[in-house]
């Protein structure tokens, strides 16, 4: 599910914690391009 | 106090630097029982607290408000409180505009308005994007982009 991957923090049973599945904007962005099928220098 | 230096709990947990939260909830009263100390937390720090809700929840919500104790007029009038619908923030326009939407968080956390207290305390309700809405696939990239935009304030998003 991408969407946790977006959010350093996650809130899941009603505990707060870090979100083990969080992706930095920079790498989870150049995964989506790619996996678009653009090119990073595009 | 310096506002990044102030506790922000939030269910269970003292929020650290990284403030952008995801949060899932089973059910209405799990939704309010894990935000409302958040909210009522902030009101009493004298922080400003920006909610986004849908539209057909915005007297149930503020009703929940007042019903933890907070002076939901007062708070209002005094710009302490500020309770949009989705319509007025994620779907201006019709749709679901990253870009805007992105102008307006950014606009929200640096304005005048948000100035006048030491700290923001955002709940944005989300459940819009379970819905056919236009623009909704573009929600991801937009959730990952806040991250560049929060990281130049210390308020907490969820």
């Amino acid at each position: 599910m991408d969407i946790l991957r977006t959010h350093p923090m996650a809130i899941v049973g009603g505990i707060l914690q870090k979100n083990p599945f969080f992706v930095p904007p920079d790498e989870f962005l150049r995964e989506r391009r790619e996996r678009a099928g653009g090119t990073p220098f595009a | 106090m310096r506002a990044e230096k102030r506790a922000i709990r939030l269910a269970g947990a003292t929020l650290d630097q990284h403030r952008h939260v995801c949060a899932f909830f089973h059910s209405r009263e799990e939704e309010y029982r894990v935000l409302l100390p958040f909210i009522v937390e902030g009101i009493e720090q004298g922080e400003r607290a920006f909610h986004i809700v849908d539209p057909r929840r915005r007297v149930a919500h503020l009703r929940r408000l007042q019903e933890a104790g907070i002076d939901v007029s007062a708070a209002e009038r005094g710009g302490q409180l500020e309770v949009r619908s989705w319509e007025e923030a994620y779907l201006r326009g019709g749709r679901f505009d990253q870009e805007a939407m992105l102008a307006l968080v950014d606009e929200v956390l640096s304005s005048p308005s948000a100035q006048r207290f030491p700290l923001t305390r955002l709940v944005a309700n989300m459940e819009w994007a379970l819905e056919d809405r236009p623009g909704v696939d573009d929600i991801v990239e937009y959730e990952a982009r806040a991250n560049y935009v929060l990281a130049n304030y210390h308020d907490a998003v969820i």
